[in-house]
């Protein structure tokens, strides 16, 4: 008997695996998100409303999207999101495919500056749109308000001697080499002509003086910060950085720099491998709804493209991430700036 | 140096391990320039002689004296003994002159002098054109002369031998015994052996100590080992031997009478007054070995008894009979008797009178 | 009876698999993906993409650019300094152990071992809180009054980098420097005292030459494993934490230029088989002889 039982149980498990091995074969649509961009609840909502199954991967840096979207041609995800500066590698490359917004009718209700797609530099080419903004922040600047008085208005607090040892910068050539652009004035910080792009250097060679260490991890600057003595972090993480110091009891406040502040904007785009691009799009019409935006940004404090939002002010200058000029080049600056003695 | 002054004294010595005792009371006197075997079974503390002696560990009681001078506390590298251990100890990473010369080159003897010694030491045990080769390279009889020459270049007062044959095969062991034996004359330094090997023990020693169960049990010859063991171990374990037990009868001259179950028997008490002196009546056993058995003839009054010859074993020059005597307590007995071409005299299953010569047997209280 | 008579047609038929399957593993996860970074780095980058026309031009540049050969040699000088330190503090610690009797000895030797067991990043997270301007070794000098302020010594610098690696990779170095001294057999240091050498010489002459072998595997497994590490110095060594490791990271993280990040894995794996190769041999050599 119980033999008998334990086959029974052994086959119907067995049985189970098939069905669901089987099921999302055939339609689920897969999803390579941030996380905290397809939180469980609205997945299983999505599924409710449209009867598509969804599976999701998380992944933790642009390189990880860039080496699964270009590692498989585009053919293993169906939607994903990506940021404006990385979207047009992908366009160029042909892993995206244009977006109809006729099927999106979401998009019509977001805010003023998402609403005309055109003015959102990066996400469309040749009068194809490519991304769906969905969520921003701006990559400003932390400073604790017990060391550093006044208050900052510019990036160029961080080569302030007064500060030797106290920085903390972000381990990335790219975004360094645009906000080092912004301090010195420079119009488009992602198109550096040679003479800007050696002043940058010099500059950030400077800075690099100045430095205490390069982070890489919200987690990391957080730790690093609360074992040290750490005065300005140039905060690549923005508003949850600055909110999980807080969190930990730092008197720290967040400004965005008066010459433009550096900004990413995620947007949702469809793999040119995707096997349903109806269900793909319902996806993203149902990512820009008000619910959902609204609950982007009371759970990960980012701003979203809907609802108004604490991230940056009305008056704050937000420089869009973009594509720079040449993002090797840039790299192996990075390292002889680093590689300085 | 005089072979009868003592050059190493042992007193009262004493070693247990925890609660163990493996050494009761020793007393051991090494005279200068013998050759001097500690033979026994395993276990019976010849080895732990020699360990105390080295210094390789400390005594619980008594005390080791070297021309007189109590050394039992002085540290084992500061002894003038060197050891040849059990696998030779060699030094896996030195040539044969770095093992050779090791112990000179801690004393930081001159480079030149080192040199000449260890080509001399070498030259001694015929090693002359090994010096650059490494212990790996070696053959047993080989290391064992390398581990020789590096224990007696610093000069020793006393080379301490850890049953150092122990790994060779038969016929390179006889080799060696000679060998070492001759070096021994040779370099006329005193040599402690510790063998559990009899034949070996006879072959090289000028004295033999047998030891069992942590006493010593005789010292002496090898000769007097043989012929005259003092007690029942030493009887049974140094060569074949014949035990009857009984019980002392009268003393006549340099003749002592035992009552056995083979009826009265008569040996030699010569030069033994402890033999003498012992009561009549005491319980003891009479002595005599295989080859002092013998068919009786005519003459033979004496020592006269008769025996069942059980078994028959041919070894080559001799033949061993096994002998079943005594009628109701049975003795097992050994004849042994030249081999002939023609055959043996005697027959298995037979009673032949039997008899050996009262100088021949000796006496040895139980 | 019936099942061995089965056993051996079935052995037979598996063993060539079996066989074939102890080939195939090395061959596949080893010297595929070597072969596979050695063809790699002969090819170029053109706009993202990667270009199939061999060239040498990656070689060219690592020989040629003034960064990567200056960081190239500041890495190797780091992590022989970390070997060398390994060994100077593992050498100790074996030795004690090997003085340890019985149970003892195993017991804290598997202590020893037990940060293996943890995850490599907390460590280094742990280490790096420990070792803060506020970190808990700060607290417990100025607690203690050794120092009275918080000293800059071991916070972000070189000092970090040698002290972090070196606690990271030091059972690495304790394991086979206690197994070359375990192995060697006391009737050798006994022969030694008897041939009339002190404690002192005993050691330098016979001890330390046979432990020599894991001295020499420590020192290469340390070696090897730090120029592999490009998380440590990052995250402990501030500005001076740049390596080769990072460089190589660099070029298939952020540049995305696979041929020459190929091209200088294959220069790291020269030296690490260099190092391998070296302790290999050396530890052979003097291990035949016992």
């Amino acid at each position: 008997m119980l033999l008998k039982r334990l086959l029974l149980g052994i086959a119907s498990v067995g049985l189970g695996i098939g069905l669901m091995a089987s099921s999302a074969l055939a339609a689920n649509l897969r999803v390579l998100a941030w996380d905290g961009y397809a939180d469980a609840d609205w997945v299983k909502q999505f599924t409710a409303e449209s009867g598509i199954g969804v599976d999701v991967v998380f992944i933790g840096s642009d390189d990880e999207i860039w080496a699964k979207i270009k590692g498989s041609e585009g053919q293993d995800f169906d939607v994903f999101a990506v940021n404006t500066a990385q979207l047009q590698r992908y366009i160029k490359a042909d892993l995206v495919s244009p977006i109809d917004l006729a099927k999106l009718p979401n998009q019509k209700e977001v805010l003023p500056r998402f609403r005309d797609l055109t003015q959102v530099s990066g996400v469309t080419k040749d009068g194809n749109v490519y991304g769906i903004p969905f969520c921003f922040d701006s990559i400003g600047l932390i400073y604790d308000t017990d060391k550093v008085k006044p208050a900052p208005t510019s990036m160029s607090v961080l080569w302030d001697p007064a500060y030797k040892g106290k920085v903390l910068a972000y381990d990335n050539g790219e975004h360094n080499f645009s906000f080092t652009a912004l301090t010195l004035g420079y119009k488009d910080p992602f198109n550096l002509s040679a003479e800007q792009m050696a002043a940058v250097k010099a500059k950030l060679v400077e800075l690099k003086r100045n430095v205490l260490s390069f982070y890489t991890t919200a987690d990391e600057a957080q730790q690093i910060y609360q074992n040290n003595d750490v005065a300005l972090i140039w905060a690549n993480y923005g508003q949850q950085q600055v909110k999980a110091l807080q969190k930990i009891g730092a008197h720290v406040a967040y400004i965005n720099p008066s010459e433009g502040a550096l900004a990413w904007l995620d947007n949702w785009v469809i793999s040119k491998g995707a096997r349903d691009k109806d269900a793909a799009e319902k996806w993203i019409n149902f990512m820009v709804s008000k619910k959902v935006s609204g609950a982007l940004s009371e759970r990960t404090g980012f701003g979203n493209t809907v609802v108004e939002s604490s991230s940056a002010g009305s008056n704050d200058k937000l420089v869009w991430l973009n594509n720079v000029e040449d993002p090797t080049k840039r790299s192996d600056q990075w390292n002889e700036i680093k590689a300085t003695p | 140096m005089n072979q009868n002054c003592d050059l190493l004294t042992l007193r009262s010595v004493s070693k247990s391990y925890g609660t163990v005792p493996v050494l009761y009371d020793i007393d051991l006197a090494i005279r200068d320039g013998e050759f001097l075997t500690v033979l026994g079974p395993s276990g019976s503390g010849k080895t732990t002689v020699l360990r105390l002696i080295g210094g390789l560990e400390p005594l619980t009681s008594g005390e080791i004296r070297l021309d007189g001078q109590d050394i039992s506390d002085m540290p084992i590298n500061r002894r003038p003994f060197n050891t040849v251990f059990q696998d030779y100890a060699l030094f896996p990473h030195l040539t044969v002159a770095g093992n050779v010369g090791y112990g000179l080159s801690v004393r930081h003897v001159a480079r030149k002098e080192i040199a000449e010694r260890v080509a001399k030491a070498l030259e001694l045990v015929q090693l002359g054109r090994f010096t650059e080769r490494f212990p790996a390279q070696l053959s047993g009889g080989q290391r064992q002369r390398v581990a020789l020459a590096r224990a007696l270049i610093c000069q020793p007062r006393l080379v301490l031998l850890d049953e150092p044959l122990a790994a060779l095969d038969l016929e390179l062991r006889r080799q060696m015994q000679e060998f070492l034996k001759s070096i021994q004359r040779e370099v006329k330094t005193t040599f402690l052996f510790v063998t559990h090997d009899q034949e070996e023990a006879i072959g090289m020693a000028d004295r033999i100590c047998v030891m069992e169960a942590g006493h010593i049990r005789q010292l002496g010859t090898p000769h007097e080992l043989y012929y005259k063991p003092n007690c029942e171990f030493v009887a049974r374990f140094f060569g074949e031997n014949n035990l009857v037990a009984g019980t002392l009868g009268e003393t006549r001259g340099e003749f002592r009478a035992i009552e056995t179950a083979l009826g009265r028997l008569v040996c030699s008490v010569a030069d033994q007054p402890h033999l003498k002196a012992a009561a009549t009546g005491a319980r003891g056993f009479a002595a005599f070995r295989p080859e002092a058995l013998h068919l009786a003839g005519d003459g033979d009054a004496g020592n006269r008894f008769s025996g069942a010859i059980a078994d028959l074993a041919f070894a080559g020059s001799s033949t061993v009979a096994t002998i079943t005597a005594g009628g109701d307590a049975a003795q097992r007995l050994r004849l042994r008797f030249p081999s002939r071409m023609d055959g043996s005299v005697l027959r298995a299953g037979e009673t032949v009178a039997l008899s050996f010569a009262p100088h021949e047997g000796h006496l040895v209280l139980a | 009876m019936s099942s061995a008579g089965l056993g051996r047609p079935i052995a037979f038929r598996w063993s060539p698999l079996v066989t074939a399957l102890a080939f195939a593993l090395p061959v596949v996860f080893v010297l595929a993906p070597l072969a596979i970074f050695l063809v790699y780095s002969f090819f170029s980058v053109d706009q993202g993409q990667i270009v199939y026309a061999p060239t040498l031009a990656n070689y060219l540049r690592f020989f040629t650019d003034p960064v990567f050969l200056p960081v190239f040699w500041r890495t190797i000088v780091l992590c022989l300094s970390v070997a060398a330190i390994s060994i100077l503090l593992a050498y100790p610690t074996a030795y004690f152990l090997t003085t340890l009797h019985g149970r003892w000895r195993y017991v804290l030797l598997m202590l020893l071992m037990v940060p293996l067991l943890m995850s490599y990043v907390i460590k280094i997270y742990a280490i790096r809180s420990i070792l803060g301007l506020n970190g808990f070794l700060n607290k417990a000098l100025v607690g203690l009054g050794i120092i009275a302020e918080p000293s800059t010594l071991f916070v972000f610098n070189m000092n970090a980098i040698l002290l972090t690696l070196t606690l990271l990779l030091i059972p690495f170095a304790i394991l086979p420097i206690f197994l070359a001294l375990e192995r060697i057999p006391q009737v050798l240091l006994s022969a030694s005292h008897d041939l009339g050498a002190s404690n002192l010489q005993t050691f330098l002459r016979i001890t330390l030459p046979l432990s020599l072998p894991g001295v020499a595997s420590a020192a290469s497994f340390v070696f090897v494993l730090a120029i592999g590490d490009f998380l440590t110095p990052q995250m402990v060594g501030g500005i001076s934490g740049f390596t080769f490791g990072r460089i190589l990271y660099s070029q298939f993280g952020t540049a995305f230029n696979w041929p020459f990040g190929a091209a200088l894995s294959v220069a790291l794996a020269m030296v690490v088989i260099a190092a391998i190769l070296a302790g290999e041999r050396f530890g052979r050599n003097r291990g035949a002889s016992l």
